[in-house]
């Protein structure tokens, strides 16, 4: 169950970027499959942990993005159903190229003090939006 | 009316912020670090026992082990060293940084060559915890099914080095080694993957792999 201790340390984060006398409304993580984090499990959580420090009217919004591989052998990209899902052509060996996100995204907050917006501060390899809409195929080797 | 402020850090960066400091106290002592992930019942302590016993002529190691409750592991270790410390997590799945941290207190960094830090018997949780090591050690044994890599890619994927255990149970259990290590290389083509028997006294690429690397982190401190 470390939904739990995800949750904690998503408070801690939020914390550090909460500005002062503002009231969070919403803290959004983006959580690839790799974690092993079920997205159900992790809102209860924040149920509970957020409770606890006084956020009991805040939520927590999972992303979830697909995994997303290159195969080795011929540079396909795709988004596999399964995690042990093996290239069209053959190939068996892939590179992770999504799926394995573990980032505190955004947090919504009240504004009624003044407009706050800061730049993202640290980049976390595969943070990178994905796009809706976009074809689960590609044949582009630009991941 | 409400404003969204951008962020995109890490999740664990608190913890990770620890481990980078356990990791600068590690490197400074000149000592070589594993985490060693793996189930309940994979042979993680056993392996450490067979590992204690073997290489106690050459270099000194020291074992942080967690477990949500008892000394047991930490007990049967300690027959064979002295620099052993039992974590109790209680309900805690994993091990993270600042348990790390505060074990090392009770640890003489300074006396090892090498330090183990046995994680609590889970394949998915601890994986995810940095503590500042320099390799995580994935473990997978016969009697726990040959899926077992295929659905803990988070492991594999993350570990510097793979260790199939119990491999003298292929007679009795049935297990397609090759759909196996098949698992392994299409998530991680770089980490070795030793197949070995504790059970057996059959372990000797591990004690090669390990005593390699302790050489390999002295020679990288003495340089610097």
């Amino acid at each position: 169950m470390h939904e739990i201790s995800i949750a904690e340390s998503v408070i801690a984060l939020v914390r550090q970027h909460l500005p002062a006398h503002q009231r969070l409304i919403r803290a959004t993580v983006r959580i690839g499959p790799m974690h092993g984090v079920e997205a159900q499990a992790m809102e209860m959580a924040w149920n509970v942990a957020s409770a606890g420090v006084g956020w009991s009217t805040s939520q927590l919004k999972v992303v979830t993005p697909p995994w997303r591989f290159r195969c080795v052998s011929c540079g396909r990209c795709w988004e596999p159903a399964t995690v042990d899902e093996h290239c069209v052509c053959g190939g068996t060996q892939v590179d992770i190229m999504g799926g394995d996100e573990f980032q505190l995204e955004s947090i919504e907050v009240d504004c009624d003090t003044g407009q706050h917006q800061r730049k993202a501060a640290v980049h976390v390899r595969g943070s990178k939006p994905f796009k809706t809409g976009v074809a689960r195929e590609h044949q582009s080797t630009d991941c | 009316m409400s404003t969204k402020v951008p962020i995109v850090e890490n999740v664990l960066k608190l913890n990770d912020e620890i481990a980078l400091q356990n990791r600068k106290l590690f490197e400074h002592a000149g000592v070589f670090v594993v985490d060693l992930i793996g189930a309940p019942g994979a042979g993680k302590t056993a392996l450490l026992e067979l590992t204690l016993r073997q290489l106690k002529a050459i270099v000194t190691i020291g074992v942080i082990v967690g477990d949500p409750a008892t000394c047991r592991d930490g007990d049967r270790l300690a027959k064979h060293s002295e620099h052993i410390v039992q974590i109790n997590t209680g309900s805690g799945c994993h091990l993270d940084a600042n348990q790390v941290r505060h074990a090392m207190d009770r640890i003489d960094l300074a006396a090892l060559d090498i330090l183990i830090i046995e994680n609590v018997g889970n394949l998915i949780c601890p994986v995810s915890f940095n503590l500042g090591q320099d390799c995580k050690v994935g473990m997978f044994s016969v009697s726990e099914g040959d899926d077992k890599a295929a659905k803990h890619p988070n492991l594999v994927v993350s570990a510097d080095l793979l260790i199939l255990n119990k491999i003298d149970l292929f007679p009795y259990i049935p297990f397609d080694l090759e759909r196996f290590r098949q698992d392994v290389t299409h998530l991680n083509r770089t980490a070795p993957l030793l197949e070995i028997s504790v059970a057996r006294n059959q372990a000797n690429a591990w004690l090669e792999w390990l005593t390699e690397n302790a050489k390999r982190e002295q020679r990288q401190t003495k340089s610097d």
